[in-house]
């Protein structure tokens, strides 16, 4: 063994560390047109798989025959749900929820009722409109509300109350000088991923498969899949694939278990990719809301209580929203010190479509409505929305209404404060006419415009709460060839975009002190990383990352001191005759279970950002420019601020989006706009210019004091347009999306039931 | 089944294909090259542009029996080896890409407004890729993209004098 | 999509001869492959009609008018200065239209002949009266964006920009057969749904549009276009407005008004252009006609908002023409 030279002073500067702009580690082939996405995914003599739909919300299945089906040419399987060998159901949250195929009954349009192989799409298609199938259409249910009364008919074996959640804090009964209420609706969001659902299944000689998928969480797809498979989870595999974007929409299961289903039974390579409008029958979407508010405080504007009943659309099946009634209901009062709080959220089980993750995941929903609240309040008590917002931020210390104390900075003030003060846009008349409300043939010249700026604040948790046990894995592995020392890290971490590899990369950098890591693709061959959800992978996989990295290092430093060196001193191939390898597996600190009263050190951490909205509303037709969104958000501290921009600047887009445009349209269950023409995103034209205040105050707890980024921006710039858009027209807005009827008409709509905020949505009253 | 002969990114190629098959299958599935991407396929995101005979296209709705004799260019022709073109360059370096889902078409968009349009305004830049959507940036690093994409050409081609 | 048969003909000779029933004619495609995509439209053979010489390009004579032929890309004429000197409503009507590459895609001819956006229509699960069906569903259903005029048993809205604006100008298309040629007034190939007529126009089986042609005469107006949509780029009209008028010395003579959006036909509206007659597009007479252009109207349960969005609209076109 050959000493390198001592080199003098420090180390040789590595790039691409944490708290450097990184480029990510997959642009190259991204831009090249070689990044494999899972519907890129091509096998020879692969088979196409297809799904049948349920057309109908709510129906009985009498009778289904796929015989003709299977006899069309190229058909190689065709499945019903006696054909799911193992466990018949499955569910995110719950595994006993929802049918791998119709069960007897579909619940919702759209219920994949049977899936078909054929040698190609076109086969399969025609084939699963060759099943027969006789259906007794049931009275469905869509209103949410009337779906949790006690005469509501029952839609599912496990009743129509997917979740409740309620929040007693200080005094129920609590008075206050002024008090403002309203009611609130928020309509149906959709992720819409650009890339489809998609996945290649590949049966093994085992008789096990291996499933090449897009998903945000390798090791629950496999718990629940392996068991509908009727096999070990030994026995399954699964491979994260390129994911064409996700925010929320890929942590139900989609094609996976299908597309294994079939592969096992015709023993052939099956690739599942739906198109546009199936995506949009095929994922989870937000949850729609109602939402029932009563804000009380001081004449001077210090919150005394605040009282929300909240119901959300869980749709069909159960998917996450237990989780996401959890969250709209602890956050259902905002960043704000409140004494005294009752809150009621309940999930509803309706025959719509089912809702669960996407990005805010339940903030988003109340934060729409307490930040309408708050600047309702501020104008009783003659405040401006910036004065309102600092007078009853949180501090440090400070706690939620659910008890629990904040940990790590609470900057409220200081990010509305820091928000206000970042510049304004130029006025409407020294701008360009694109700019303006409307398209190139422009409705207006600047007649009728009138430009308004609103503020909104959110906050959120990190990482999973109440009690779960929330792991993530890493393996690291150090060895040395011939151009030196090598790092390869190895965890299930999902990339969904969002940019969770190239933060490994700058992690294990960082540790180990080499630029040359590389990660091992994710998949199920390594401990579970959790999802790429609640913004927590940077925060769970990052100090996985962090702790195998310095095992490895401390073996280093053994290896070293064994032989005699200083190891900022050695060549570390030197040291790698062997290599060195470590498996981490990282719990955040535990939290605790809800109590019965929705108190609880539920948590871990939590994020905050503060959004000023600048709009130009054509007050005449009713349509608005989105001209300038400015935020600041308290990140932690930017591993990635190439990353975090990215995070900040697209969350805001999803944010503006349902502002503005973004609505399922869902009649009698049946989604009207399944298609990028109906349903509208923001273009490149729509999107204003965002300034972001990148706030680093590190959180004790979390890697280098970062916290999670990726679903601030999204909770509060909703609301923040909204609000900005009262300020032009002084219409109350009591609704997402603003729609130019909205604005013309002032139309607000309601619900239809009478419930006192605060008061068990069960027991409403219509009127 | 058809025999079509057409040119894609400089080399002829001959394959059969299905009348009802679009250009974007074609690429993808018969040509191995699925570079551009099936995010609709009902012309509505712009993730599917080529440049058909030169002209910026959505792939997913032209006819593939209907390029028989033509030629097309997709984002697999534009990097030379692992030298990346100047518009690849700037989309790696200024973060315009997340998922990447909509980067090939959006970099093919690009590059057919920067040869006709070597120093576009905002304004145009914007307008030019309007019919690409993309769903995580929020499009603040796409433009920069852009911006530091015409700058390196314009210089570079003040090199080539 | 269903299986075809594929055929890219030469001449117009060839091309009309292959258009017998069952065939569909295809131009850019960009409305037509989407509805076959849906199942929506079944051809058994498909007439590519790109190879066609003659049909592409605009040409203006002297005196003779502006001749637009049907296959002309749409960002050909929206790119053309000389066009848009002659006719600025060209580019202010396209620009909007779609995005850039449908644009450079999708042809006048398929422009004026595409099928409305309702999603009901849309939709290949839905058996709506359009579709043979028995009855419309937007009329009890999600009909935010459907007619608020002019509707009988359907309520889907004609969707072009390109049309109002000619019509706006009184263009003519000429048509062609194999059994022969004929003009019509654009304005008079568009019908509302009714009755037995379950269709949006009235080209005859096998005929093709060759050609728009916009007289000298009306080239002489001056016009403006107007859309409102809900996001900036890629969107159909809320409603649209194209107005024209020959303007001589500060009087309206000559003025066609026509909205996109509120009706399944283009809506030209008479009344309102003879009231502008002899005006000057003051803001009384601008107003007086945006109310008279929605006299009628029948809004459904959740478009009323069109009836103010298109009053302001026409008034503010209007006012343009002046101002």
């Amino acid at each position: 063994m050959t000493l390198a030279p001592p080199r003098p002073g420090a180390r040789v500067k590595v790039r691409g560390v944490i708290g450097e702009p990184a480029p990510r580690e997959d642009a190259v082939p991204k831009v090249k047109g070689e990044f494999q996405y899972a519907s890129d995914l091509w096998r020879e003599g692969m088979l196409h798989g297809a799904t049948l739909r349920s057309p109908y919300p709510f129906a009985r299945i009498r009778k289904v025959d796929v015989s003709a089906a299977a006899k069309l040419p190229g058909v190689r399987a065709v499945l019903t749900q006696d054909d799911v060998p193992g466990k018949k159901t499955y569910g995110l949250m719950d595994r006993d929820d929802q049918p791998v195929l119709a069960d007897g009954y579909v619940r919702f349009v759209g219920e994949p009722v049977a899936v078909v192989a054929a040698d190609t799409i076109e086969q399969a298609r025609a084939a699963t409109k060759a099943i027969v199938l006789e259906y007794e259409v049931l009275e469905p249910t869509f209103d949410p509300i009337a779906a949790i009364q006690p005469s509501a008919a029952k839609l599912h074996p496990k009743g129509n109350v997917l979740e409740r959640v309620r929040i007693l804090h200080g005094d129920p009964a609590a008075k206050a000088d002024v008090v403002v209420e309203g009611e609130y609706e928020f309509a149906m969001q959709d992720q819409a991923a650009l890339g489809p659902e998609a996945g290649l299944a590949i049966p093994r000689e085992d008789g096990g498969v291996t499933l090449h998928v897009a998903t945000q969480w390798l090791h629950e797809d496999l718990d629940q899949l392996a068991p509908c498979l009727g096999l070990p989870e030994s026995k399954v595999r699964i491979v994260l694939s390129g994911v064409g974007g996700a925010f929320g929409a890929r942590e139900d299961t989609s094609i996976q278990i299908h597309a294994c289903l079939l592969a096992l039974k015709t023993r052939r390579a099956v690739r599942m990719t739906y198109g546009r409008e199936e995506s949009f029958f095929g994922h989870v979407h937000r949850h729609p809301a109602r939402l029932f508010y009563a804000h009380g405080a001081t004449k001077k504007g210090e919150l005394v209580f605040v009282r929300a009943t909240i119901v959300l659309d869980g749709g069909a099946y159960a998917s996450s929203s237990s989780a996401v009634v959890a969250n709209a209901g602890s956050f259902a009062a905002g960043p704000y010190r409140v004494p005294n709080a009752v809150v009621d959220c309940v999930g509803a089980r309706t025959n719509n479509p089912p809702t669960g993750a996407m990005r805010g995941f339940g903030a988003v929903q109340s934060c729409f409505a307490y930040e309408a609240q708050m600047d309702k309040l501020a104008k009783a008590c003659g405040l401006d929305a910036v004065e309102i917002r600092m007078r009853n931020g949180l501090v440090e210390g400070d706690a939620i209404i659910t008890s629990q104390p904040l940990v790590g900075s609470a900057p409220i003030a200081e990010i509305v404060r820091r928000c206000a003060s970042l510049p304004l846009p130029e006025t409407a008349a020294h701008r360009d006419q694109s700019e303006l409300p409307g398209g190139h043939a422009n409705v207006t010249r600047g007649e009728g415009v009138v430009r308004g700026v609103g503020y909104a604040v959110g906050f959120k948790n990190v990482c999973y709460s109440n009690g779960f046990d929330d792991f993530a894995t890493a393996r690291v592995r150090l060895f040395a060839d011939a151009e030196g020392p090598l790092a390869r890290v190895h965890t299930a971490a999902a990339e969904v975009g969002q940019g969770i590899n190239t933060v490994q990369l700058q992690i294990a950098r960082t540790e180990l002190g080499i630029e040359r890591v590389e990660l091992e693709t994710a998949d199920t061959n390594v401990g579970s990383a959790g999802s790429s959800s609640a913004s927590r992978q940077t925060w769970m996989t990052g100090h996985a990352v962090l702790q195998a990295c310095r095992e490895v290092r401390q073996e280093l430093v053994r290896r070293a001191e064994r032989e005699g060196l200083t190891l900022d001193r050695t060549d570390l191939a030197d040291l790698l005759d062997r290599p060195i390898e470590k498996t981490v597996t990282y719990r955040h600190q535990d939290t605790e279970k809800r109590r019965p009263d929705g108190q609880s050190r539920g948590h871990v951490a939590f994020m905050f950002a503060a959004h000023r909205a600048v709009v130009d509303v054509d007050v005449e037709t009713g349509l608005v420019k989105v001209v300038q969104v400015a935020t600041a958000q308290d990140v932690g501290k930017a591993i990635n601020p190439l990353g975090v921009i990215g995070q900040i600047e697209g969350g805001i887009a999803q944010g503006v989006g349902l502002a503005v445009m973004e609505e399922l349209i869902v009649e009698k269950g049946r989604i009207r706009n399944a298609s990028f023409t109906d349903y509208l995103i923001p273009t490149i034209l729509d999107m204003p210019p965002v300034i972001a205040d990148v706030i680093e105050h590190p959180h004790p707890d979390g890697p280098y004091g970062a916290k999670g980024v990726g679903e601030a921006p999204t909770i509060s710039s909703t609301a923040a347009v909204v609000a900005a858009i009262r300020a032009a027209t002084n219409r109350d807005l009591e609704r997402v999306p603003v729609r130019p009827d909205d604005i013309v008409f002032g139309t607000s709509s309601r619900s239809g039931w009478r419930i006192a905020p605060g008061d068990d949505p069960r027991r409403a009253v219509r009127g | 089944m058809t025999r079509i002969t057409v040119t894609v990114n400089g080399a002829r190629e001959e394959t059969a294909v299905e009348a009802h098959e679009s250009l974007l299958t074609t690429l993808r599935e018969r040509l191995g090259l699925p570079g551009s991407k099936n995010a609709c396929e009902q012309g509505e995101c712009g993730s599917c542009s080529v440049l058909l005979d030169d002209v910026l296209v959505c792939a997913c709705l032209v006819l593939a029996a209907s390029v028989d004799g033509r030629e097309v260019r997709t984002v697999e022709s534009l990097a030379d080896g692992s030298a990346l073109d100047p518009v690849q360059r700037a989309f790696v370096e200024t973060g315009a890409v997340q998922c990447g889902f909509c980067t090939p078409g959006l970099v093919v968009a690009t590059h057919a407004l920067l040869r006709e349009n070597p120093e576009p305004s905002l304004a145009e830049i914007r307008e030019a890729l309007s019919g690409n959507l993309c769903r995580c940036t929020g499009y603040g690093q796409i433009v920069e993209a852009v911006q530091r994409a015409a700058k390196t050409m314009y210089l570079h081609g003040l090199d080539d004098e | 999509m269903n299986a075809f048969s594929y055929v890219r003909p030469r001449t117009l000779s060839d091309g009309l001869r292959l258009l017998r029933s069952g065939a569909s004619a295809l131009a850019g495609g960009t409305d037509l492959l989407g509805l076959m995509k849906d199942g929506l439209a079944r051809p058994e053979l498909l007439v590519d009609l790109t190879g066609i010489e003659g049909l592409r390009g605009w040409s203006r004579a002297k005196g003779k008018g502006l001749r637009i032929g049907a296959l002309t890309p749409l960002v050909e004429l929206e790119e053309a200065e000389e066009l848009h000197r002659a006719m600025p409503i060209l580019r202010e009507s396209l620009r909007d239209a779609a995005t850039l590459q449908l644009r450079t895609m999708g042809t006048v001819g398929g422009n004026l002949l595409q099928r409305n956006r309702c999603w009901y229509f849309r939709d290949q699960a839905t058996a709506c009266w359009l579709k043979g069906g028995t009855k419309c569903f937007a009329v009890e259903g999600e009909n935010r964006l459907h007619a608020i005029l002019g509707a009988h048993e359907c309520v889907a809205v004609a969707p072009s920009d390109l049309v109002p604006a000619l019509i706006a100008y009184d263009a003519e298309i000429a048509l062609a057969s194999s059994r022969g040629r004929r003009t019509m007034k654009l304005a008079d190939l568009y019908v509302a749904p009714h009755g037995r007529e379950r269709r949006e126009h009235v080209l005859r089986p096998g005929e093709l549009i060759t050609e728009v042609r916009v007289s000298e005469s009306a080239l002489a107006r001056k016009g403006a276009f107007q859309k409102a949509m809900e996001r900036k780029a890629w969107s159909f009209a809320l409603v649209s407005v194209a107005a024209a008028a020959r303007i001589e010395r500060g009087v309206a003579r000559d003025v066609r008004l026509v909205l996109g959006g509120v009706a399944p036909i283009p809506w030209r509206v008479v009344a309102a252009e003879r009231g502008l007659e002899g005006s000057g597009f003051d803001e009384a007479a601008c107003a007086e006609a945006a109310d008279r252009a929605l006299q009628g109207a029948a809004p459904l349960r959740d478009n009323g908002y069109k009836l103010p969005l298109a009053r302001e609209l026409v008034r503010r076109t209007l006012r343009s023409l002046v101002v």
